[in-house]
């Protein structure tokens, strides 16, 4: 039996400050590309990091390095001694996570990658845990996390990613991010429309048409006609703030190129 | 005296059934569905209501309590599919319409759960729709309907009547037709289905017995039907109708059944139904618009008032609505929180609306901010400012 990260706080409160902030972080702000698609219709500009603060000081959410900016933002006005660290999904650190010091040890928080990951990881030992029906696996490597993966439409574990404990700033990004910004293919972003809203009984994912909602005991997939996207992101998804009209006509002109 | 109670019923491709048909305008007649069928019926709803109440973030049972219709039920499962193209239905309709060739118009299946469910008025089925041939309804239930279960009640021959403007269920000037001696009761069970012509005034109590009273219904006009938006251009399958007014129905959302070769122009009865009549007040054909351009005028925009539901998309918007609404003491500051709620489930409704094509048949949330807000605000945009 593996430790949860509530039994590895041996140390003192601050972990568990840590993992209710990640739960709390998770269940408030929304995961998804729309502003990334929305700007690729103007060229593409990158949102600034306090572009990027401003989107989570207002529940707006964003993609990795939106929250991760204002994940980290969060941890370190409350004392917590943290710096932003890179993860491999598909190219060389192209996820940001935040690396955060607490209860004199190492973890890894990832709350941009649209997932339920409610525990920090820990760097130094193994942790198992899961959410609605999501289970996740991590294990120490050499300077790095290796986390699995399983969740119930896809129950074969697999690796997601490994990321590195190296500390990290903003600027050591500038180049992922402005490759999720203006290259097709580097991330799904330019192809494909992404939504998640979490709580802590129900997870909505939107990928593309595909609209899948995640309970404690079930999960369902329903397929939406393209006509009925924005309004899910808007209605269900509570995502009327961002540029939804125009995300959408952006995936729908990538979709139709690459169809 | 109480009312009649039909009791009679046919096979439904005997010659007594079609005589009945004509003379009375409905005809009560047996294994239009089989069995197997009636069970697929109650299969693909709760599939089409799991899915709805997922979309809506709600549970089913709190889905089908609020949204206790649902349409296009063929287009989205594949259960209704195979009861349209697998089953006599067509075959069926052709005998009673007497045409060669038909076409669905749409299917629908509507839930009265004891006790919770409400009314439809007195309506003529073809007065809301698009089309200048009468067409047909079948109206099947899954389960016994008894008198006090929410079953069909018909005038007698009204469909003699000829043709009168859509019933507004909203605005309460539906015709009252409790009182006509030839009222009939129509009481089913399970395998019988009831074939109402589109002239035939027809309504349904709420359902008091013990069962849910689940009735799927598919609506039906001859091949010949030509579209004629004029009286009911807000009927919501006109939104899939491509051909230009005065052509021939046809698209994929309308399927034909039969051979529609040449000779089907004299088939059908033509018809000509007046605009739906308005006044002041909802109105059921334009609630959501009406609605729109009361939000749209609060907020002082200008020009064309956008929907509903992109007046309502954000927390933002709901809070400006709210404090307008106090600020013009169209509300107390103590209904604020009701507001809130009245203004998120109209916004669940549209939301149902366009992506699951189902509604609230009895249009509480509707009739609501009408009560709340809606009447005082179409006097303020009465009196000069």
């Amino acid at each position: 039996m593996r430790p949860s990260a509530e039994q590895l706080d041996s140390d003192g409160q601050s972990v568990h400050a840590l993992r209710q902030l990640v739960r709390e972080w998770l269940f408030t702000q929304p995961f998804h590309n729309l502003d990334l698609l929305a700007s690729s219709l103007r060229g593409g500009r990158t949102l600034t990091r306090e572009e990027a603060l401003d989107r989570c000081t207002t529940g707006l959410g964003g993609p990795c390095h939106v929250q991760a900016a204002g994940f980290l933002q969060l941890v370190t006005s409350l004392g917590f001694e943290a710096d932003l660290a890179a993860a491999t999904i598909t190219h060389p650190d192209d996820h940001l996570l935040v690396r955060v010091l607490a209860s004199g040890r190492v973890w890894l928080c990832d709350v941009g990658n649209g997932q339920p990951y409610v525990e920090p990881f820990p760097a130094d030992a193994p942790l198992r845990f899961a959410h609605l029906g999501w289970c996740f696996e991590t294990r120490p490597l050499s300077g790095a996390v290796e986390l699995r993966r399983a969740s119930p439409d896809q129950p074969e574990s697999r690796v997601v990613y490994r990321a590195a404990l190296k500390p990290k700033v903003w600027a050591d990004f500038s180049g992922t991010i402005d490759r999720h910004h203006h290259q097709e293919g580097f991330g799904p972003f330019l192809r494909g429309l992404r939504a998640v809203r979490m709580s802590t009984d129900e997870m909505i994912v939107l990928r593309d048409t595909t609209l899948t909602v995640y309970r404690e005991k079930t999960w369902h997939r329903i397929e939406l006609a393209e006509d009925n996207v924005g309004a899910i992101l808007r209605d269900r998804l509570g995502l009327g703030c961002l540029p939804v009209d125009e995300a959408v006509e952006a995936w729908l002109r990538a979709r139709r190129e690459t169809s | 005296m109480p009312p009649r109670v039909e009791s009679r019923s046919f096979p439904w491709h005997s010659a007594e059934a079609k005589a009945f048909f004509d003379a009375h305008g409905y005809a009560v007649v047996d294994r239009v569905l089989t069995d197997d069928s009636l069970d697929q019926i109650n299969r693909g709803w709760n599939e089409v209501v799991h899915d709805s109440a997922v979309l809506a973030g709600l549970s089913p049972t709190s889905f089908v309590e609020r949204f206790p219709q649902n349409r296009d039920l063929w287009r989205k499962n594949e259960q209704f599919r195979t009861l349209l193209f697998d089953t006599e239905q067509s075959a069926v309709v052709r005998r009673f319409l007497g045409a060669k060739a038909v076409r669905l118009f749409h299917d629908q299946a509507i839930c009265k759960p004891p006790g919770r469910s409400g009314a439809i008025p007195w309506h003529q089925d073809s007065a809301y729709w698009p089309l200048d041939r009468v067409g047909l309804s079948v109206w099947t239930p899954t389960a016994d309907v008894p008198t006090t279960g929410g079953c069909l009640k018909v005038i007698d021959g009204s469909h003699r009547d000829g043709p009168a403007p859509p019933q507004d269920f909203l605005a309460n000037r539906g015709v009252a037709r409790d009182c006509d001696a030839r009222l009939v009761l129509l009481p089913t069970r399970r395998g019988q289905s009831v074939i109402l012509d589109g002239l035939t005034w027809h309504a349904s109590d709420p359902n008091g017995a013990v069962e849910d009273r689940l009735a799927y219904l598919t609506l039906w006009v001859p091949a010949a039907a030509r579209f004629v938006p004029a009286h009911a251009n807000w009927h919501p399958s006109s939104a899939h109708i491509h051909v230009a007014p005065g052509e021939r129905l046809e698209g994929e959302y309308f399927p034909l059944f039969g051979d529609a070769i040449g000779d089907e122009e004299s088939s059908g009865r033509l018809v000509s139904f007046p605009a739906p009549m308005r006044a002041n007040g909802p109105s059921m054909f334009t609630a959501s618009k009406d609605i729109a351009a009361q939000i749209a005028w609060l907020r002082g925009s200008t020009g064309a008032p956008s929907p509903l539901s992109e007046q309502l998309g954000t927390t933002e918007q709901l809070a400006s609505i709210i404090s307008r609404l106090v600020e013009c003491a169209v509300i107390k500051p103590n209904q604020q929180g009701a507001v809130l709620e009245l203004l998120v489930e109209l916004r669940q409704q549209e939301l149902v609306r366009r992506v699951s094509v189902a509604r609230d048949v009895y249009l509480r949330a509707v009739s609501r901010w009408w009560e709340v807000a809606g009447s005082a605000i179409e006097v303020l945009q009465r009196v000069p400012s």
